[in-house]
């Protein structure tokens, strides 16, 4: 397929475009996304990156004007600012790509923790060791009762008290829940 | 992990906020190419979706987080063979089916600070209107009990390689309920969620199926289901058995 024809068939929305792109310029859109994205971690969002930049392609290739350039240097320069937008985080991203609000987005850096020891302060010395080991550590509640000689029952009544426990504490100081979005 | 030949997973995640790197090496170059036409003919699908999905929030509720389910990773019993089919009404769905050769597989939970809404990919693709909405107020409990499976090893049959699951159930008060299977991915997602979403505090965990009224924890409940089956059955037919050999030794 010629670019003109290739061109064409994106404005159309054609998916049989989208799989010629893709065959066409595939290689070259990861060039230019790896050109900016250095380092192992940043590399982790290839996928999302090159998602975002075949997005764009399909929703603004009407955009695209022959006489300003050739196709593939108006494509090397979407999937850059769109490499670079996320790189720059949230705000570059929510604004470039019209990308939900409300969506947890990919950030620069890699993600942390949550303050676990500030969310777990209201508990008791048995409810934090069961929240430690149910939700930080990703163990059963049958591994919990075990290893804390203690019935699985009281880890299911604990976790359910202690969750209760920790919403009255944020209703009165508001703060709890705010390390963790 | 997803299976190759179904980005759902891939791209949901992606859109979670969670690095995602392309790990095909070990693929051909005309199937590293095939399978990136459908991840990114994936990735617009489900853009258009939580577009659709945002015209359901109010004004004040917003999305936490996304749960994605598949018929390779969860369970099957409503979503495949024969209740896996699905006649698509619009150009849209026909595209989605051939591009991902999937029917009613694909499923999307999607946490809010109010509410989980549900639905099955291609039914919401098709009519906007077919989804499931569950209001935490209206959550009482939810069992999500952790299970273990095993499987023989790679290595040694006799080593056992374990896989951990969860299974999720629940009823809302306005009688909807949801059962499933977990991957375990999912259930750390929906503990976390438990423990995080403010609306969810009062939800009690369980490790078993609660139901509000007892029709419902008769004729609504898998785990009884399955035990009737699996449990009262064989011995049913066991004391049969034995009646009729008494009855044949006594001439009853």
């Amino acid at each position: 397929m010629t670019d003109e024809e290739l061109v064409a068939a994106l404005a159309q929305h054609q998916e049989a475009a989208l799989s010629a792109l893709i065959d066409q310029y595939g290689d070259f859109i990861r060039q230019v996304v790896w050109h900016y994205l250095q380092g192992e971690y940043l590399r982790g969002y290839t996928l999302d990156i090159e998602n975002r930049s075949y997005y764009q392609i399909w929703q603004k290739i009407d955009l695209y004007d022959a006489d300003k350039g050739t196709f593939k240097s108006w494509l090397g320069t979407v999937v850059k600012n769109q490499t670079l937008d996320y790189i720059k985080g949230l705000a570059g991203i929510k604004q470039d790509v019209a990308m939900p609000t409300t969506l947890n987005t990919a950030a620069e850096e890699e993600p942390t923790e949550p303050d676990w020891a500030t969310l777990f302060r209201p508990l008791n010395d048995q409810e934090r060791a069961i929240f430690q080991l149910y939700f930080v550590d990703g163990q059963f509640p049958a591994e919990i009762a075990k290893q804390l000689h203690i019935k699985p029952a009281t880890v299911y009544k604990n976790l359910s008290r202690g969750r209760l426990k920790i919403q009255k504490e944020a209703l009165k100081h508001g703060n709890l829940y705010q390390s963790l979005y | 992990m997803a299976i190759f030949t179904n980005p759902f997973i891939e791209v949901v995640n992606s859109f979670n906020g969670l690095p995602n790197k392309p790990i095909n090496s070990h693929l051909s170059t005309e199937m590293q190419k095939r399978k990136q036409q459908r991840t990114v003919a994936m990735y617009l699908t489900m853009r258009h979706i939580l577009d659709e999905v945002q015209q359901l929030l109010q004004p004040d509720e917003k999305i936490i987080n996304l749960l994605p389910m598949t018929n390779e990773e969860n369970s099957q019993m409503a979503t495949g063979g024969i209740m896996g089919m699905y006649a698509p009404q619009t150009e849209e769905t026909k595209q989605y089916i051939h591009d991902q050769t999937s029917l009613r597989g694909n499923r999307l939970m999607v946490f809010t600070n109010q509410r989980i809404i549900f639905f099955i990919v291609i039914e919401f693709l098709d009519n906007p209107k077919q989804y499931f909405s569950y209001n935490y107020d209206q959550l009482q409990a939810v069992k999500l009990a952790e299970r273990k499976i095993s499987v023989p090893g790679n290595e040694h049959f006799w080593q056992r390689e374990y896989f951990t699951y969860y299974s999720l159930d629940f009823e809302t008060d306005d009688k909807h309920v949801f059962t499933e299977f977990l991957t375990n991915e999912n259930g750390l997602l929906f503990k976390r969620n438990l423990l995080t979403i403010p609306a969810m505090a009062h939800v009690q965990i369980t490790d078993r199926v609660v139901r509000p009224n007892k029709f419902d924890y008769i004729f609504s409940n898998t785990d009884l289901a399955s035990k009737i089956l699996f449990v009262g059955l064989p011995v049913f037919i066991g004391i049969m058995f034995l009646m009729s050999l008494l009855g044949a030794l006594f001439n009853w």
